[in-house]
């Protein structure tokens, strides 16, 4: 520490040198005017007095010796000869002077001093040799770099860092051996703790009288923290400009004039002027309003002023004519005195062409959804059609056996009426006769033949008809009866097939065939007015079935129907292809009125009998029953047909599918029924054998 | 006894009576009239009037039967028995069943349900001059 201390003092003092030599210098001028002055004074001295004043003269002189060597305490006391008297003031004059200028001489050292230790936080002092050898390091390295003073002229060029500073500060450092003065400069070190420490260097060669180089004289000022802080400037304003013009968006800066209205761009980024094609000249020329293209402005951009701290759409329009839309948000501020304003600007014409597209893609959508509505309903209206043109094509091959159906009793009604015309004319002519002429015995088997006829027609077939003929007759001939045959036939007329036995000892009589003959006619009204009564029954069933049929549902509302009667109305419909040789057994549980579109559980009946009618080729079991499960019921249609093939079984729901010929089924009957049974909330399903015949089962929930 | 035979053959009775009585008032009791209520009791009918020698003039059938429809059966019974005249009595004419019939059981006539009774009355009658 001592040593240290000695030495920035050695460098001090040497420092000091400078000043001494130049206030020496008006002091020895100073002096030498003394000098001479004392000089001539003591030739004159000596020559005038010699020997009594050279006491005196000897006391002036050690005086002034002593003076010389700076000691200041010597007074010189006053002479009694004039003479020395005079040269006394005068010296002591001059010591004066002399000892003023020494005193603020040390008052100025004091104050330097005190300067460079103030300066030691800061500052290295440092001489180098010629040869550029570092001779003496001021202590205050210590406190910067933290080595010694010895330390670091030993270690010093071990201290460079990589800095390419470093490389240039070299160069400067042999300049300056080469007797250069160099500007100052920057060296970068590795302090004792690793830092690297930047120090600017100012050095000063030293000649001597013969303009002979003899040493380098150096301060070396930390500047680190500076320099970290304008590093820092320098890196954020490098990572500013970088952001400024690499940035993807057009940012810059322009004026605000004194109407709040966008002025000329101050400075554009790199992206600005290629994006618009524009040089960086051409633009500070323009104002960003300039680039709004004219054509676009619409009403609210006409006043294309940029509104403070904003953020708005534009349509620009770049120098190649290229429209562009952008998005800007423009921030305003004020720097030196003057409003400005920086702006981002984002070009956004692909996010518009795409936000274009999808509206675009939006609108189509809401059209093809417009269109696919109105397709659904067209195609729910075709299929209410083609669920009417089935109905009616059911209803087409039904309308055959119907008109069979009606026309049987039509015609025998018809028949029947001919027939009881004739007989009533035959009867009402014969009836005077008959009572007049016939004896009561006669009448008796009259009025007992006719009590013996049944009215109705008997539950007997004609081959049982045939049979009893032929008794009757064998019996009529055995008893020795005329006629036996026609008699007998008219017996079997009457429906008289066993009691004849009663009345058979009365045809002994001649005129019992005329008395049968009579009952017959009178018997025939009787019989042929209920031939009549039984046609139009059936007619009438047949005619209430096809109005049922084809009765329209009010209003297309749900009513509560009779599953059953729906069912029987179908059959009686198909009566005809049913009675060709299928058996329909029926295994009706009770059930609650359903509440359905009726008419169009018809159509399901009717579609599946028709089905099964089919599958069987008119002969075979159709077996229905419906069965009552409280919450729902099932109805079944089984047949003993054909069966339905595996691989077809999953596609016979679907529509147009059909394994019947052309023109006998549309193929919508199944997919029909599907659908009506879902739309009651029902559903149907069925199991299918081939060979064994079908089964659909249907379930519908009653609410 | 009449030795000749007029069928009719219908599986509704209330034609078979009706048309009975009809044939029987119309051409008296020269003929047998015969009813079947279907075709294959109309066959057996045949057989046994053949049998009790007794010649059948003429078939009247419906044509909608359960089992055996009527065009089938006339293409039966002629098969056999060409010389019978054959009349088809429908309430529904099938004109395949027809065209059938006539083509290869040489039916006679169609009358339509419902029928007139001189309607009947003369084709029967043709029909009975056309055997004689």
């Amino acid at each position: 520490m001592k040593n240290l201390q000695l030495r920035s003092k050695l460098i001090i003092g040497i420092t000091l040198v400078f000043v001494i030599i130049i206030i020496c210098l008006i002091i020895i001028r100073f002096n030498i005017i003394i000098l001479i002055a004392g000089y001539f004074l003591s030739i004159i001295i000596i020559t005038a007095i010699t020997t009594p004043h050279s006491r005196q003269i000897k006391i002036i002189s050690e005086a002034l010796n002593k003076l010389i060597d700076n000691d200041y305490s010597v007074k010189i006391p006053a002479s009694r000869s004039d003479e020395l008297s005079a040269i006394t003031t005068g010296f002591n004059s001059m010591y004066n002077q002399v000892k003023e200028a020494h005193e603020a001489l040390i008052e100025s050292r004091k104050k330097y001093e005190k300067l460079v230790d103030d300066l030691e936080e800061e500052y290295i002092f440092y001489s180098k040799s010629q040869s550029g050898k570092l001779l003496t390091v001021s202590s205050s390295v210590k406190t910067i770099l933290g080595y010694d003073s010895d330390e670091f002229i030993k270690k010093r060029e071990s201290l460079y860092t990589n800095n390419p500073v470093n490389k240039k500060a070299k160069e400067h450092e042999r300049k300056t051996l080469e007797g250069k003065q160099q500007p100052k400069y920057t060296v970068e070190l590795l302090s004792k703790k690793g830092e690297p420490h930047t120090l600017e260097i100012s050095e000063v060669p030293i000649y001597d009288e013969i303009n002979q180089l003899v040493s380098i004289e150096g301060v070396a000022q930390d500047i680190t923290k500076g320099k970290i802080a304008e590093d820092l400037i320098k890196e954020q304003e490098e990572k500013y400009s970088l952001l400024f013009n690499k940035a993807s968006d057009f940012v810059f800066l322009y004026e605000i004039n004194d109407n709040s209205k966008p002025g000329k761009f101050l400075e554009v980024n790199d992206y600005t002027t290629q994006k618009l094609g524009y040089s960086q000249d051409e633009l500070i020329k323009m104002s960003p309003a300039d680039l709004t293209a004219v054509n676009f402005l619409d009403d609210s951009s006409k006043e294309d002023h940029l509104m403070e701290n904003s953020k708005f759409e534009r349509i620009w329009e770049s120098k190649d004519g290229t429209l562009l839309n952008v998005e800007i948000s423009s921030h305003n501020f004020r720097i030196q005195d003057r409003n400005v304003a920086i702006a981002i600007a984002r070009d956004i014409t692909e996010r518009k062409r795409v936000e274009e597209e999808i509206r675009y893609v939006n609108e189509e959508l809401i059209n093809q959804k417009e269109n696919l509505e109105a397709l659904i309903d067209n195609l729910t209206q075709t299929q209410e059609q083609l669920v009417q043109s089935e109905k009616m094509a059911a209803l087409g091959q039904l309308i055959a056996g119907v008109a069979h159906e009606i026309n049987t009793p039509l015609g025998a009604i018809k028949a029947s009426i001919g027939n009881l015309n004739n007989s009533l004319d035959i009867a009402l002519n014969e009836l005077p006769a008959l009572i007049t002429r016939h004896t009561t015995e006669e009448l008796k088997l009259f009025i007992k033949i006719l009590e013996l006829s049944n009215h109705g027609i008997p539950n007997i077939s004609s081959r049982e008809k045939r049979k009893y003929r032929k008794e009757i007759a064998k019996v009529l001939s055995d008893n020795n009866i005329d006629s036996p045959n026609i008699v007998a036939d008219i017996f079997i007329y009457l429906h008289i097939f066993e009691k004849y036995n009663e009345i058979i000892d009365l045809f002994k009589s001649k005129k019992s065939l005329e008395i049968l003959n009579s009952a017959k006619n009178f018997a025939s009204i009787q019989k042929n007015t209920y031939t009549i009564l039984l046609a139009v029954e059936k007619a009438t069933k047949v005619v209430f079935a096809l109005k049922k049929y084809v009765h329209k549902d009010v209003a297309g509302e749900k009513v509560p129907t009779d599953i059953i009667d729906g069912i029987e109305t179908v059959l009686t419909l198909y009566h005809n292809q049913l009675k060709q040789g299928i058996d329909v057994v029926k295994n009706y549980d009770e059930l609650p009125k359903v509440s359905c579109y009726e008419d169009e559980m018809n159509q399901v009946w009717t579609n599946l009998i028709h089905n099964a009618i089919q599958a069987m080729d008119y002969k075979g079991v159709l077996s229905i029953s419906t069965k009552n499960k409280g919450d729902h019921v099932f109805i079944s249609f089984a047949d003993n047909g054909s069966g339905i093939e595996k691989d077809i079984q999953e596609k016979i729901f679907e529509p147009f599918f059909t394994t019947k010929k052309q023109g006998e089924g549309s193929g919508m009957g199944l997919d029909i029924v599907k659908k009506i049974i879902e739309k009651h909330d029902g559903k149907i399903t069925f199991k299918s054998e081939i060979g064994k015949g079908t089964e659909f089962n249907i379930y519908l929930p009653l609410k | 006894m009449a030795n000749a035979a007029i069928l009719c053959v219908d599986d509704e009775s209330i034609i078979l009576e009706s048309l009975n009585e009809q044939l029987e008032k119309c051409f008296g009791p020269d003929y047998l009239y015969e009813t079947a209520e279907s075709a294959e009791e109309g066959l057996e009918i045949i057989e046994e009037l053949i049998k009790d020698e007794i010649k059948i003039l003429i078939i009247v059938a419906d044509w909608l039967m359960p089992g055996m429809n009527g065009d089938e059966f006339f293409i039966k019974v002629h098969e056999k028995y060409p010389s019978i005249v054959k009349i088809m009595l429908t309430g529904q004419a099938n004109e395949g069943a027809i065209n059938r019939a006539k083509e290869h059981a040489d039916l006679f006539a169609v009358l339509y349900k419902p029928w007139s009774e001189d309607e009947l009355f003369n084709i029967i009658k043709s029909g009975l001059g056309k055997n004689e």
